[in-house]
């Protein structure tokens, strides 16, 4: 019965909705300091319990185990692969993607120094799958244009 | 302690884009469908609990006082819970608490989503526009600048380093869930895709986030379902096939914990089944349950809840596909309506759409695709982007 009422239905009507847009200037808050190295310094810092010495990243202010407010300590930038997805399609939104060729390898970092691993992406040199994989070393590259944000940065792998 | 039951559904077949229906119009057609199934009039309903994922994509903060308003239940009590794609659970625990508890006798449940009405007039794609909008949907300081879409980040977080702890699944067994669901919704009127396609189709479509490919991942999709749930008192007066819920738990777990001992599991799905089975008696899952509506966003994470529900130890979840245990004639067949990946998928709505599965199922009314049922019980689990919110709930008919 439904059915025969939608096709009794006129046309329907499709219009576009572009009055809202919402625009955000928002703060860093306590992560301030960790995009500001970045920013200013070209370096990584991670999150240190005082209490229970975990180091976190990403970086947050206060311990999610001993609730500690954090200490913040330099990285070296440098880390390894502890998994990976080699990626070749892909819907291009966040910041990032736009700046990277395809393929993109989507991959969980390990920072020296870092105990939690950190999602983000590795540009490899070649387009094969293999290239990257679990164990593989790798570097932070910054960006030219750093506005306090993940994207400003990315990963290449260490040359041998 | 009151039991709660299921006593009526309504479900819409799935389309990618109900064009001809507002989110309104979906809630109110899943909601008139619900209620003839249960011979009520909205009238008779005291409360409406909605699962309905995202505001960005509805177009629309607060909808549901534009939704109570037009289904003509004005004075009854409501909640909303989004929690992703797991909404549909933690809704679904929302409804059976406040039943049991007494807050309500008869509740509306409605899960409703319009999923495809994002455009980029910057490059003139309906897809590019759904990327960019849903996106926000991930941590935006640490995720959503660098992450391509959700089925990379589960098969970053969960299935990777699954296959690399238990050599398990090969991308074959993926492929196999694939083929499964497909087959599963060939007898399904209300799924999208209706092909018979082989191992081969699924392992050569491209290449999203290896070794997931396009046709291991769900179709993105508008959808609306509803179901009257009710106490036991109003349910032994208006149905003799009620069916209860009879356990239903959720587990909200880490996202920025990933260490060698969190990343290839889907940790908050073991947890949310070990409560579940706890509530409904449940002890050897596998003996128990005669069917599981899991959540197959790619067919790697329906593997991984296979282990997580505890039907097989963990890294065996691809034999259950290999040895055919969970297809349509198995011993525990899963997604026996054709899943996410050949039904659709939306956030707040296929869990809903899974659990109505499972009610047909247990009453034997499922059609061309009625499953055997022995011990008259059924689980639906399902998970939000990569496994931080986790629901399950069983529901059994009477014994």
């Amino acid at each position: 019965m439904e059915e025969k009422a939608i096709q009794r239905m006129d046309e329907i009507l499709e219009v576009p909705y572009t009055d809202w847009k919402p625009e955000y200037l928002y703060t860093l808050a306590e992560l301030s300091r960790f995009f500001r190295e970045i920013i200013d310094n070209q370096k990584l810092h991670a999150s240190k319990c005082p209490k229970c010495s975990k180091v976190w990243m990403p970086p947050r202010g206060h311990c999610p185990d001993c609730y500690e407010a954090i200490e913040w300590v330099p990285l070296s930038g440098e880390g390894t692969v502890m998994a990976c997805t080699y990626c070749y399609f892909i819907g291009m939104s966040g910041d990032l993607l736009k700046h990277l060729d395809l393929p993109y390898v989507y991959s969980l970092i390990q920072l020296d120094g870092a105990d939690t691993y950190m999602a983000h992406g590795v540009k490899p040199k070649g387009q094969q799958m293999g290239e990257i994989r679990t164990g593989t070393r790798v570097k932070a590259v910054f960006r030219e244009n750093r506005r306090g944000s993940i994207a400003d940065f990315y990963f290449v792998p260490i040359e041998e | 302690m009151r039991r709660v039951a299921v006593v009526g559904i309504g479900t819409l077949p799935w389309r990618s884009r109900y064009a001809d229906k507002s989110f309104r119009e979906l809630g109110f057609a899943a909601t008139q469908k619900a209620l003839q199934n249960a011979k009520l009039s909205p009238k008779d309903i005291d409360n409406v609990i909605y699962s309905i994922y995202c505001e960005t994509m509805l177009r629309q903060q607060i909808p549901t006082p534009l939704l109570q308003d037009y289904l003509g239940m004005q004075g009854a009590s409501s909640l909303r819970v989004p929690a992703g794609a797991a909404g549909e659970g933690y809704a679904l625990s929302a409804a059976v608490g406040q039943i049991a508890s007494g807050m309500s006798d008869l509740t509306l449940y409605l899960a409703v989503q319009k999923g495809q009405d994002f455009y980029s007039f910057d490059t003139g794609s309906r897809g590019d526009g759904i990327l960019k909008g849903f996106s926000i949907s991930m941590d935006t300081t640490w995720f959503q600048p660098v992450t391509p879409g959700v089925p990379p980040y589960l098969t970053l977080f969960c299935l990777v380093p699954h296959m690399e702890k238990y050599g398990s699944p090969t991308p074959e067994q993926l492929a196999k869930v694939s083929v499964k669901n497909y087959a599963n919704a060939y007898d399904n009127p209300e799924s999208q895709l209706h092909q018979r396609v082989t191992v081969d189709d699924i392992l050569n479509s491209r290449i999203i986030a290896w070794p997931t490919t396009a046709r291991m991942c769900c179709l993105y999709s508008d959808g609306a379902c509803a179901m009257i749930l009710a106490s036991e008192e109003k349910a032994k007066e208006l149905t003799d096939k009620p069916i209860w819920i009879t356990g239903t738990a959720t587990s909200t777990y880490a996202v920025h914990r990933a260490e060698a001992n969190t990343i290839g599991r889907m940790m908050g799905t073991h947890l949310a089944a070990q409560k579940a089975y706890k509530m409904a008696g449940i002890k050897k899952p596998i003996d128990e349950l005669d069917l599981i509506q899991v959540h197959d966003l790619i067919t790697g994470c329906e593997i991984m809840a296979y282990e997580e529900l505890g039907l097989c130890e963990l890294g065996g979840g691809g034999r259950l596909i290999d040895e055919g245990i969970v297809a349509r004639d198995g011993k525990v067949p899963a997604n026996v309506d054709g899943g996410r990946i050949a039904n659709g998928h939306v956030g707040g709505v296929s869990g809903a759409y899974a659990a109505c599965e499972i009610v047909r199922q247990l009453k034997e009314e499922a059609g061309d695709r009625q499953i055997k049922i022995k011990s008259g019980k059924g689980l639906m689990q399902c998970i939000d982007g990569h496994a931080s919110l986790n629901s399950v709930t069983i529901f059994e008919r009477e014994r």
